[in-house]
């Protein structure tokens, strides 16, 4: 019951009761003294809501008239946000240490080339020097003879 | 861009409509009146360039409330601030004759004490009743704009009042 006459109080603070409702809901407040507590709180509650509802002033709507370039012109100032200051910090310490690896391996390629360079001077010098050498003969030569004897 | 004179007189129609709902649902949401004028502006920015596209006219306060309401999202990704509770300064009170400074100041107060609980339910409790007290949806736009069905928006809200009033009740 309770229940019910606070639904219907609801209903008539948003002007959704009809007349009989209405009739309803007033035979049962003139009869219950916790609903019509209910019922002074919530008018209270509406008429501080009322009371708290501020005026489109004419400096609102003046606001309301300048141009969205000129207010996003004005709100162009640095704020400091210590996690995005930490995350581009980060990044250029990343930014940093990845150009100095590139550099490194740039000199580390040049050294490798020189090297495979070197291998293959000196390859062709070993080539080079082993055809240098004199023509070898082989020969071959009777060292001991074997005599076959057939037996007596 | 559509510049047809009726269209520009239709929007400037839709924009003293919409603009006071919509800058008051994104300011509750954020509590920030610099990015809740922004968000406001962008919201009809992009309605004034979509305008002639929308067929349906009854369309357009969906159309300004989920732009607005994408925005929001968008902010609360980039501060990352959810559930943070900011409650605003209070602001000097323009004494008039027929004003009551102490009633305004009582009903100041509880809606600090509100944007407060507000902070502390589950964000989707929070946006129903934003949606429906500072943005004056009823509960059919809202169950649209959130994708959800209209009797979980009706129980969103009065699972936030209840909190509401159960807070209220004991200072009152």
């Amino acid at each position: 019951m309770e229940d019910k006459i606070f639904e219907f109080m609801n209903r008539y603070f948003d002007d959704d009761l009809n007349r009989e409702e209405e009739i309803y809901l007033f035979s049962r407040l003139s009869s219950n003294d916790q609903a019509r507590d209910d019922f002074k709180a919530m008018n209270l509650l509406r008429e501080s809501a009322k009371s708290s509802m501020e005026d489109f002033t004419l400096e609102l709507n003046n606001k309301a008239y300048t141009p969205k370039e000129q207010k996003e012109k004005k709100q162009l100032t640095f704020t400091f946000h210590v996690p995005t200051v930490i995350g581009y910090a980060f990044s250029i310490i990343l930014l940093i240490i990845s150009l100095l690896t590139y550099n490194q391996s740039l000199e580390y390629k040049k050294d490798i080339k020189m090297k495979v360079q070197q291998i293959n001077y000196q390859n062709k010098l070993l080539e080079l020097m082993f055809n240098s050498f004199p023509q070898t003969e082989i020969r071959t030569t009777y060292s001991k003879d074997t005599i076959i004897k057939p037996k007596s | 861009m559509h510049t047809d004179k009726k269209h520009i007189a239709e929007f400037t129609l839709i924009y003293n409509q919409f603009k006071k709902r919509i800058y008051n649902y994104v300011h509750k949401m954020t509590l920030n009146k610099e990015v809740s004028a922004d968000i406001t502006q962008n919201a009809f920015m992009k309605l004034y360039e979509k305008y002639h596209l929308i067929n349906d006219k009854d369309s357009v306060a969906a159309y300004l409330f989920r732009t607005a309401r994408n925005d929001v999202f968008k902010y609360y990704r980039n501060r990352k601030v959810v559930n943070s509770v900011t409650i605003p300064i209070q602001e000097d009170y323009a004494i008039k004759d027929d004003f009551d400074i102490r009633e305004k100041i009582e009903l100041d107060e509880i809606h600090d004490l509100v944007m407060k609980i507000l902070n502390e339910i589950p964000s989707e409790q929070k946006e129903t009743y934003i949606l429906r007290e500072f943005g004056g949806l009823n509960y059919c736009e809202i169950a649209v704009l959130t994708d959800v069905e209209e009797k979980t928006v009706k129980s969103r809200l009065f699972e936030t009042r209840r909190k509401l009033i159960n807070k209220l009740k004991k200072i009152i």
